[in-house]
């Protein structure tokens, strides 16, 4: 007896097995899987979630509408949201600024190299706390996101304590660590101690996982997959706390980086979808 | 400030409710356009134009439907009607029924990232005539007949293009899949 075709099994999952289809089901385990599997994808088709817009489509859909004069004025559109996001992007970019001039501040104190490259990037005119080199890393509201990509990861050596980080993993969290002009300084503060002993021990455990995990950290696919998990994240989390600066820096900072990821798969022909 | 309070402002001329509603429902409304479309640019362009479309449309909404299920019919007759759809100045909606699955309503979601980045993959693969089938059916819920409404076709055609659909799917998925067919002897 031969199996039961594909489309054969894809009716079955909405409708019921004939008795010829039951009795073939009952005996043939290949196909009880291949039904089963193919019940699986169908949940899981009815249970992909929604998925966020380019941060940019706003702006575009607000042209157009004035345009047409369904707005009046740009002005009028944002304000209440757009101003206290700008603003709240803007406290959000001033907390990764100085979680960033800590670490240069360390890093200063004890790794020469460093010094010279922080010292030549303070010299730049450009006012912006974390500026990225990749532009498409851009946020409307003015927040640069860290440019890291898959290649990045190759581990670099940053501070005397020793560890080594993968440049890919600590440019979130420290998006401003190569391009701060401060200089931040050690101080008696005891919750300043204890989030620089938490940042030690979290960019220690990330380096090991990095060297462990070898090149899947490097698949854009992957990294993508893991953007679009934190942007769902943030985006709840904002839904709670909307007007938590913290917060609203991580999402736009997940956001453009998924835009600017999505961007580079499909610039790869071997990635096409 | 609920939906309904949204809409009002709206309706009234509020513009930062304008921003509120589009902020509230633009990913579900990019995520139907974007299965549909199976291009990010392309969805880009139906969800503008599903915007545009539903805020010119707010001061006629009168509140039948939930805004979500208004604003979900504008979209999928925006990505159903493409770029066709953009040179027209002025159009009548064309009505959907109602009965689609709500996301929010859903017993169970794919919140695996990695999963619905597979899964999204699989689906811009599809031929596009299969692909908007499985998004109706599988993803939005849509019965046949709400899907042979829409499309302009029989719904018995819905369906058996749905099963060869999914299989096509199942094989983009798992090539594997390839193995099983009715050639093969089963020893039963």
């Amino acid at each position: 007896m031969s199996h039961l075709s594909v489309e054969t099994i894809a009716r079955l999952v909405d409708e019921q097995p004939s008795a010829l289809d039951n009795a073939h089901l009952d005996a043939c385990a290949p196909c009880r899987a291949e039904l089963d599997a193919m019940r699986a994808d169908v949940a899981a088709l009815a249970g992909l979630g929604d998925i966020a817009p380019p941060a940019a489509a706003w702006s575009q859909i607000e042209s157009r509408l004035e345009a047409e004069g369904l707005l009046t004025s740009r002005l009028h559109i944002a304000p209440a949201r757009s101003r206290s996001f700008v603003v709240l992007s803007r406290a959000a970019a001033i907390a990764l600024f100085f979680l960033g001039g800590t670490v240069v501040g360390r890093s200063m104190k004890s790794d020469a190299p460093q010094v010279a490259q922080v010292a030549q990037v303070a010299q730049s005119p450009s006012p912006s706390p974390s500026p990225s080199p990749n532009p498409d890393a851009r946020t409307d509201a003015g927040v640069h996101a860290p440019a890291a990509t898959p290649s990045q990861s190759t581990p670099v050596r940053l501070a005397a304590s020793g560890d080594t980080r993968s440049q890919q993993s600590a440019a979130a969290p420290r998006s401003t660590q190569r391009n701060t002009s401060t200089t931040a300084t050690d101080s008696g503060d005891p919750a300043l101690r204890a989030l620089r002993d938490a940042e030690d021990k979290y960019f220690s455990a990330l380096s090991k996982y990095s060297e462990k995990a070898g090149t899947v950290t490097n698949d854009p696919t992957a990294r993508l997959a893991a953007l679009e998990g934190i942007v769902l994240t943030t985006r709840a989390a904002l839904a709670q706390a909307p007007t938590d600066p913290v917060i609203n820096g991580y999402h736009l900072t997940a956001l453009a980086q998924r835009d600017a990821m999505l961007k580079q798969i499909r610039a790869t022909p071997a990635t096409s979808w | 400030m609920t939906d309904q309070d949204c809409i009002r402002r709206a309706q009234d001329g509020d513009e930062r409710a304008i921003r509120e509603l589009y902020d509230r429902h633009a990913p579900r409304v990019f995520a139907v356009v974007r299965r549909l479309a199976g291009d990010d640019a392309l969805a880009e362009d139906w969800a503008q134009e599903a915007w545009v479309r539903a805020i010119r449309a707010l001061p006629r909404f009168r509140g039948d439907a939930q805004f979500s299920t208004w604003i979900h019919r504008i979209a999928v007759n925006s990505a159903l009607h493409g770029k066709r759809w953009r040179d027209r100045r002025t159009s009548k909606e064309i009505a959907l029924p109602v009965t689609h699955r709500e996301t929010d309503q859903q017993a169970t979601r794919t919140d695996e990232p990695m999963l619905r980045l597979t899964l999204q993959r699989a689906l811009d693969r599809l031929p596009e005539g299969m692909r908007q089938i499985v998004v109706l059916h599988d993803v939005q819920g849509h019965t046949h007949d709400e899907i042979g409404a829409l499309l302009g076709i029989a719904a018995g055609t819905s369906k058996s293009q749905l099963f060869k659909a999914r299989a096509h799917l199942r094989r983009i998925l798992r090539p594997e899949t390839e193995s099983l067919n009715e050639e093969e002897v089963c020893h039963i």
